[in-house]
């Protein structure tokens, strides 16, 4: 009984749902990152390596 | 601040106190967290070494030893890295200093409650989360202060993209308050006592959502912030691979969330959502391992620097460290190999080459890095810092490969069966205990020599801090103005890109869920949704990159992106299984409430912490139900509050011990386990023999549980009283015929009650028995002990 009630059909969509939204979300990241244009990447990744002062 | 510098750039003076502050304190907590780990795997060697003492057993110094080094050790090295990192990455000064202390004095003391309460018994019951709840609200409102602080941070910044490092941490504060909110939502019964208002199924579901994410956003994502930040300062270059951190970020964030139910395999959670859980644990080796080797490229160029500096030593073999645990919880997170790994020692082993490996050596990589820096002098060894290295490093291997090997024999020994696969080829559990005993010297000793490494490494910060005239590190930079790229929360979420993919989020669902006609329809709205985002392009001419380009300068739409992304997944799996009324959860099989001296006897239970080395989760596999019986069903725990499924078997699994031995058993078990069990490692609970049950508190749990839905009839305080007291001393009665004798109102007694009543579903069995001692005067007694034998245990 237990199986049958938590097994709906609208519940099996739920490992369809994930899978979508995860192409869409790797994809999508995946297309920002490939397109960010070569200047901002060089700002970006340069960031940690900035200089600070001791006194 | 401004003081002798060009007129058109301010100088910005970091707040170095607050990370040397935090610096301190995770070392001191490392070296706490570590003693205790130390001495409980000892204790798993050599039992005496629970002292026979209440609050020195494995059961309660677990929970103590695994809240120290996650919370304790791991906490306060995050917030020193995010503090550290988060000023000079976004050059500005931290937004409060009383807020940093606040955050500073406030997280240490809930750490000493911690370290205070859970010696004492005072649990939750909840792995990971067993602080009680006024702790739990500390922990809340220090966290509140944490995030307000980052945030107020980045409201003043003088540098407007955001590094990808904080946009880790920024799913860090974000994700660990949901998580740490809904896994905690609980009702009182005193100051020290609450029940959560999760049960059962729904409460093992919220839990290792919870587990799996705290491993996830409390000990990966900020350490990933870190490691984002910190190698390519030690290693003097940018990292390997900017665009790959991206993919990293999104595709992390997105999937973690998903995973928590590989904690939950073969046992009674549903199919589906097995099935989500592996297969989102299996997607994460994608991203775990682009991370991986992201981290590990950008040391390309230095690796000659690798064989001499103890900080990119300790980089290096974290992030390898890091690549190891992640490819190996994939791959137990697959169901039949998880069938062996589950419940043993290969669990344990898999998180603390994580946790040893991973975050304590990145923390340790961290601090000999930050050290010169904050206090501004050269480490006192470099030469103490490579034995710590070399220390840690045989320290580890010989943890992990011993709980490998323990693990796997245990794992092998338990399910290994023979004529067919109709017994049980080794029926004694504890031949896997013994065969394994010498892996648990093994493994204490490893990691004694890493916590010998961590002694030295306290020395050694100490030799180059004591004394050091300490001042702050500064920039100065041309002030830049915040709204030239700002974005507000309207237009970051609202706009041509998020509201296409929403269209194309939902025709897709609709075509993927829907029959006939409406399912066709979806189809021809995903393709219209594509084309009509291109021709929207083309027709306006305008750059939607912008908008993401102008989405990582702010911080705002940028959170909520990321709350909606971690959100998904928790959402998509709890919600169906809350919205089950608790009726419906029986898969044909259900659950009669506690007695009252049985919910006495359960919170006993919790107290001592017996889920520590007991499982209550018969998985539907053929060892376990050989060993135990027939599988464990949904609704048999659908009134636990908290469920009591456990995640290791030093022991034997309970879910069906009710009336499989006789009481006197369980008395002399719990006295002197080694009487009845010879070769056991479980501690001697004699205390239980004198100390007194409180049944004056029942009323008020029982109040509690009516509330959570736990149908308890309404009946007076005095009559819950009564009834406790009547079963109990009809289990003392038998005890008594069975030449052991004790008193009704010591806690043993309740603690049987509750343990004879695992697996059954007759209720309240003892008091009908009581009843009949009543009924048939002197000779009830031996009637009773008659009738108990023939309490039906459920069978399906």
């Amino acid at each position: 009984m237990f199986r049958r009630l938590i097994i709906e059909d609208w519940q099996r969509t739920l490992s369809l749902v994930g899978w979508m939204l995860f192409a869409l979300v790797f994809v999508t990241s995946g297309l920002r990152a490939f397109l960010l244009p070569r200047t901002e990447v060089k700002k970006l990744e340069d960031l940690p390596l900035e200089k600070e002062f001791h006194e | 601040m401004e003081t002798g510098i060009r007129s058109d750039r301010v100088r910005i003076d970091y707040n170095d106190k607050i990370v040397r502050q935090f610096c301190v304190a995770t070392l001191i907590w490392g070296v706490v967290g570590m003693l205790v780990g130390v001495l409980i795997a000892t204790q798993l060697a050599f039992w005496q070494l629970n002292f026979g003492t209440s609050w020195a057993t494995f059961g309660r110094l677990r929970p103590l030893h695994t809240n120290a080094v996650i919370f304790a050790f791991v906490g306060n090295m995050m917030f020193a890295g995010v503090y550290y990192s988060t000023q000079r990455l976004v050059k500005a000064r931290l937004a409060s200093d009383f807020l940093s202390t606040i955050h500073f004095w406030g997280w240490q003391l809930i750490i000493v409650a911690a370290a205070i309460t859970l010696p004492l018994g005072l649990t939750r019951g909840k792995e990971y989360a067993e602080l009680i709840w006024p702790i739990n609200i500390a922990v809340a409102l220090i966290w509140v202060v944490f995030g307000v602080n980052f945030f107020g941070t980045l409201r003043r910044r003088q540098e407007q993209t955001l590094y990808v490092a904080i946009w880790f941490y920024i799913a860090t504060i974000i994700t660990v308050a949901v998580l740490y909110i809904v896994n905690h939502l609980q009702i009182p019964t005193s100051w020290t006592h609450a029940y959560p208002i999760f049960g059962g199924i729904q409460d093992a579901l919220v839990q290792w959502w919870y587990g799996h994410n705290a491993v996830a956003f409390f000990l990966t994502t900020p350490m990933l912030g870190i490691m984002y930040y910190f190698v390519p300062k030690a290693a003097g270059r940018p990292v390997y691979s900017y665009r790959l951190s991206i993919v990293h970020f999104w595709s992390i964030v997105f999937l973690y969330i998903w995973a928590g139910p590989h904690h939950l395999l073969n046992t009674a959670l549903p199919n589906w959502l097995q099935s989500l859980g592996m297969i989102f644990s299996l997607m994460l080796w994608a991203p775990s391992w682009g991370g991986m080797l992201n981290g590990l490229l950008t040391l390309r160029g230095v690796w000659n620097r690798v064989r001499t500096e103890p900080v990119l030593q300790f980089f290096a073999a974290a992030i390898t460290f890091y690549g190891m645990a992640t490819f190996e919880g994939p791959l137990l997170s697959i169901k039949s190999v998880n069938a062996l790994s589950h419940y043993t020692d290969w669990t344990i082993g898999h998180v603390h080459s994580a946790a040893l490996g991973w975050n304590g050596f990145l923390t340790a990589g961290m601090v000999y890095w930050l050290v010169p820096r904050l206090w501004k002098r050269e480490l006192h060894s470099p030469a103490a810092a490579q034995m710590h290295f070399w220390l840690g490093m045989v320290g580890i291997l010989l943890y992990v490969a011993a709980m490998w090997v323990s693990g796997i024999t245990q794992g092998l020994m338990l399910s290994a069966t023979k004529e067919g696969g109709s017994v049980l080829a080794n029926p004694n559990f504890l031949d896997a205990v013994t065969s394994t005993r010498w892996l648990m010297h093994l493994r204490a000793t490893g990691g004694f020599l890493y916590l010998c490494g961590f002694l030295l490494m306290g020395w050694n910060v100490f030799r180059t801090a004591y004394g050091a005239e300490v001042r702050d590190s500064y920039i100065e930079v041309v002030p830049t103005k915040s709204a030239e790229r700002a974005l507000g929360l309207c237009l970051g979420l609202f706009n041509a890109p998020v509201l296409y993919s929403l269209g194309l989020i939902i025709f897709a669902l609709g075509w993927g869920t829907l029959d006939g006609l409406p399912s066709g329809l979806c189809l021809w709205g995903m393709i219209a949704t594509v084309m009509g985002a291109f021709l929207h392009q083309e027709l306006t001419g305008g750059r939607w990159s912008d908008w993401y380009d102008r989405l990582l300068a702010n911080a705002l739409p940028f959170s909520v992106l990321t709350t909606i992304a971690v959100l998904i997944g928790g959402v998509s799996q709890i919600l169906p299984t809350i919205l089950m009324s608790k009726e419906r959860i029986t898969e044909g099989a259900g659950q009669e409430p506690y007695s009252p001296l049985q919910l006495y006897g359960r919170d006993l239970y919790v107290k001592e912490g017996c889920y520590n080395c007991h499982s209550q989760m018969i998985r539907t596999l053929a060892g376990d139900v050989l060993r135990y019986g027939p599988y464990s069903k949904a609704g048999e725990s659908v009134y636990d509050h908290p469920f009591q499924w456990g995640s290791k078997r030093t022991g034997p699994d309970l879910a069906r011990v009710g009336s499989k031995y006789p009481n006197v058993w369980h008395y002399h078990h719990m006295r002197d386990p080694r009487q009845i069990s010879p070769g056991s490692t479980m501690p001697s609970y004699a205390w239980l023999l004198t100390e007194r049950s409180e049944f004056e508190v029942l009323p008020a749990r029982i109040g509690v549980q009516r509330r959570l839905g736990v149908p308890y009839e309404a009946s007076s305080d005095a009559s819950i009283i009564a009834d406790a007291q009547k079963e109990a001393e009809a289990i003392a009665a038998d005890l008594a015929v069975t030449g052991a004798p004790v008193a009704a109102d010591r806690q043993i007694v309740a603690l049987i009650a509750y343990l004879q009543r695992l697996g059954k579903v007759t209720a309240h069995p003892v008091v009908a028995v009581a009843e009949a001692i009543k009924s048939e005067g002197g000779d009830g007694v031996k009637a009773a002990s008659v009738e108990a034998s023939k309490v039906e245990t459920y069978v399906p």
